[in-house]
């Protein structure tokens, strides 16, 4: 396999995409952002009910781009608006593992974490997931260049409309309807049922694992908010002493900084768990294209079924075995009933054949375009699971020499005293 | 070291892994009683608490008591043995001293005591100098410390119930105790002494500037110790949810081959912080636990010996003010019989005979009056001087333990996170040769 030589594109607070550089996405040509957010409220005066929109801004960066693109445009998109797009996109490209938006609830939370979803910080990690999500699919090669998603980007009113005319709404209603059936099938491919069951394994591990995490924050936000009760303690009591006073005073203060300075390290542990949040819902998106598999596996298998059938029937017709009545009456057809009814038969089975022709062809389409976007997910994965978990490591040395060092200086004034 | 010939010596296992562990088992124990009535699984047989004495280290032999350069007086104590008696069991502790006084026969003796003869002690040295600080005896973990208190102090140290209680046998020592010591000892027990609400009339302003501080001081001290409770207790359940997060990291390795390693090194780190954690928590109770317990029981004693010394200001203001009466009724009766109020023949006779009567009993009673008063101005004097001194020794006292505990508190965090930094680092140092290893392969 050629090693592609890959291209880091940055995001905000997450992993940047790979991009080969051989491939021309959207993003060599238009920057993306998704800058801020508001506040806005629906409905009459008597039944308020409030949602939040995000300004996405995008700018022409080619000025040689030979692709119709809006030089510099603004559209503010609400959340239910995004989740439309994704709709769109699972419903167009089936085979793609899609990148997942950020979370719709709060999950995970702990007490720094409010449950609110109108919590402003909750809000802008939203928008920075956001905005990961459109350079995700910037970045992609096989979606980069769709242009409902383009459209969705620069055209604001324009977007809803044509989301509207094309019926993707439908669509989109259609297909979950046809992924809520349970599939069984009589020949599952392997290959997908490793995918699959993979793609089960890492949403368990990271489930649990973020889990465990915001408890555990939780504990170290709390044991380092009670050290601010230290200080003032021996700020009071620096106050009633002579030689030791200059010490315990200096001590207080150094509690004070330890209990202060949890809070910075916390927020960014919040944003790595992000970056692990985004993978635990790639997880689904696997699953979600094994099951689409699954589903165009059972249509071949239900066409070569009709084929099988039928070919049973023809060969009964033609032993002149047919019906209830023959049986019973023995009757049999006339020579030329059953040619008639051969030849419809063989129609039949022709029609059936190319049906699962056709089938077939679709199937290993599907099933080549997933396997090389499945494989070009997977190398992203490392890519970026390497970097979140370098982030954690040095994260976790930073905050703890930080510790180390404020007690070393803690020391230094205890032993100062006479 | 076999006592009486009655008693069973068991050999107390003093190992500190198997006392640790029954520690974990029981974790609330009662410092005061002396039989806790549990039974354990291993060789202790119904033994009195002792938990508490996992500190107590055995001495090997004599030459490991370092003398300090200066002191002429060093004293150890180890080797908790259990005895049972046909009435009672008790624990009995090994006390070593190395002496150079002239006061001391010998330069080392080795005796047992046993916590009673602790108690006993205190009680002598109390009723011998009511108004030096004597280290209080709270719990059977703080023998150490209190025996190190009172061989540092320097009256306290020369008292010569401390000497018996070093180098008296058993048997001797045995019946000294029982012994009624001479009355002269006995501390005056004045009922004043127990009302805290006596008014002086003149305040010592010295000595009330000393109890408010004293007050404070205890307050914020208790604070610290209740905080540090606290934070003990969330850092425990801290110490659960770290156990229950690493190991996720070493399930996740085995399904993500290219992030193993890495995966694994992570999980390993959280591993050995949890750890580190636990041995800061473990180390509360010796660390801040006791001593801060301990420290709190001392202050309480300066308190008390400060109110003693304030009932003696009240004794005295008592038999000054009583003096005075007596001489202004005195006085009275002397005006009363120069100036005889002329009244009819019989009744002025009456009255004559019963003012003389007064009088005398006022002659005689005025002078015990004023030796009592001066006695009671001695006593107080004395005891200013004392407890003023021995108070300002308190304090410098105060200032060294106080920063002793602080600093063995500061320096269990220091250790927790050098231990952490290093996992850490560990992992980071790793990350870094995977990194630069990835590099040249790209190249």
């Amino acid at each position: 396999m050629e090693s592609v030589k890959e291209v880091s594109v940055a995001s905000s607070s997450y992993n940047a995409p790979l991009v080969p550089l051989t491939l021309d996405t959207l993003l060599n040509h238009l920057e993306i952002s998704v800058s801020e957010s508001e506040k806005r409220a629906n409905g009459s005066l008597n039944l308020r009910d409030f949602y939040t929109v995000y300004l996405i801004e995008t700018k022409v960066t080619d000025p040689n781009c030979q692709y119709k693109l809006g030089n510099l445009t603004t559209v503010w998109r609400r959340y239910t608006e995004f989740e439309q797009l994704r709709d769109y996109l699972e419903v167009t490209y089936p085979y793609i593992v899609l990148p997942p938006l950020p979370e719709k609830r709060v999950m995970f939370g702990w007490q720094k974490i409010s449950n609110d979803t109108f919590d402003p910080n909750f809000i802008d990690r939203r928008r920075a997931g956001l905005e990961n999500f459109l350079l995700r699919i910037a970045a992609h090669p096989v979606l980069t260049w769709d242009k409902h998603f383009i459209e969705f980007l620069q055209n604001e009113e324009g977007w809803r409309e044509s989301y509207k005319s094309n019926g993707y709404l439908q669509l989109v209603e259609n297909k979950l309807k046809g992924l809520s059936v349970s599939v069984r099938l009589k020949k599952p491919d392997p290959k997908f049922e490793t995918i699959r069951d993979y793609g089960g394994t890492l949403y368990s591990n990271l489930n649990n694992l973020l889990k465990a995490r915001s408890r555990t924050a939780e504990k170290e936000y709390t044991i380092h908010k009670l050290h601010a009760n230290y200080g003032r303690v021996f700020s009071e009591w620096s106050a009633i002493e002579k030689e030791m006073g200059d010490a315990l005073q200096k001590t207080g203060h150094y509690l004070d900084s330890l209990a202060s300075s949890i809070d910075a390290s916390l927020e960014d542990e919040e944003l790595l768990a992000d970056q692990l949040k985004e993978y635990l819902f790639f997880a689904l998106s696997l699953q979600s294209v094994c099951k689409n598999h699954e589903v165009l596996q059972l249509q071949l298998e239900d066409a070569e079924d009709v084929v099988a059938s039928k070919n049973v029937e023809r060969t009964k017709v033609q032993q002149g075995k047919t019906g209830l009545m023959s049986r019973l009456f023995g009757a049999v057809d006339t020579e030329e009933v059953r040619e008639f009814k051969v030849n419809l038969l063989d129609q039949q089975i022709q029609e059936g054949a190319s049906t699962v022709n056709d089938t077939k062809g679709n199937l290993s389409d599907f099933s080549s375009k997933a396997l090389l976007d499945i494989d070009r997910f997977q190398n992203q994965k490392v890519h970026d699971l390497k970097d979140t978990l370098s982030n954690y490591t040095y994260l976790q040395l930073k905050t703890a020499r930080k510790g180390l060092q404020t007690w070393l200086q803690i020391r230094d004034c205890l032993q100062n005293i006479p | 070291m076999a006592n009486s010939n009655s008693s069973a010596v068991i050999d107390v296992l003093v190992e500190n892994k198997e006392i640790s562990s029954i520690l974990r088992d029981n974790q609330q124990f009662d410092h005061s009683s002396i039989c806790s009535g549990s039974t354990y699984d291993n060789s202790l047989v119904q033994s009195p608490s002792i938990e508490s004495f996992s500190t107590i280290h055995d001495i090997e032999n004599l030459s490991e008591l370092n003398m300090d350069e200066n002191s002429d007086l060093c004293v150890k104590i180890d080797n908790p043995q259990k005895h049972l008696e046909t009435l009672e069991t008790f624990i009995t502790f090994r006390i070593t001293t190395r002496v150079a006084r002239i006061e001391f026969t010998e330069n080392e003796y080795v005796v047992r005591r046993r916590y009673n003869d602790f108690l006993w002690l205190r009680q002598k040295l109390v009723e011998c100098h009511p108004f030096c600080i004597v280290p209080p005896l709270p719990g059977k973990h703080s023998l150490m410390g209190q025996l190190d208190r009172v061989t540092q102090h320097p009256i306290l140290s020369c008292n010569e119930h401390f000497k018996l209680f070093l180098t008296a046998k058993q048997s001797d020592f045995n019946l000294s105790r029982r012994q009624k010591l001479p009355v002269e000892h006995k501390v005056r027990t004045l009922s004043h002494a127990n009302s805290t609400h006596a008014i002086l009339k003149n305040r010592h302003i010295e000595f009330d500037k000393t109890k408010t501080y004293l007050g404070t001081l205890a307050e914020k001290l208790s604070s610290i110790e209740k905080i540090s409770n606290r934070i003990n207790k969330e850092r425990s359940e801290y110490v659960t949810e770290l156990n229950n997060f690493h190991p996720i990291f070493t399930t996740w390795a085995t399904t993500e081959p290219e992030l193993s390693g890495m995966l694994q090194n992570i999980g390993s780190a959280v591993e050995r912080g949890s750890a580190a954690q636990n041995a800061l928590v473990q180390s509360y109770n010796s660390t801040i636990g006791n001593p801060m317990k301990d420290f709190l029981a001392y202050i309480d004693v300066v308190q008390e010996t400060i109110r003693k010394r304030e009932s003696y200001q009240y004794a005295y203001e008592v038999s000054i003010e009583e003096l005075n009466k007596r001489h202004s009724e005195k006085d009275k009766l002397i005006a009363l019989a120069q100036n005889p109020v002329s009244t009819t023949g019989s009744f002025s006779l009456w009255k004559q005979p019963s003012c003389d009567d007064k009088l005398e009993k006022l002659g005689m009673c005025i002078p015990q009056l004023l030796k009592k008063v001066e006695s009671n101005q001695d006593n107080l004097e004395c005891a200013n001087e004392s407890l003023r001194s021995d108070l300002q020794r308190w304090q410098l006292e105060k200032t060294q333990c106080l920063k002793k505990i602080l600093l063995d508190f500061v320096q269990k965090q220091i250790n927790y996170y050098q231990a952490t930094v290093s996992a850490w680092e560990y992992v980071a140092s790793e990350l870094n040769q995977q990194n630069g290893s990835t590099k040249s392969n790209a190249k």
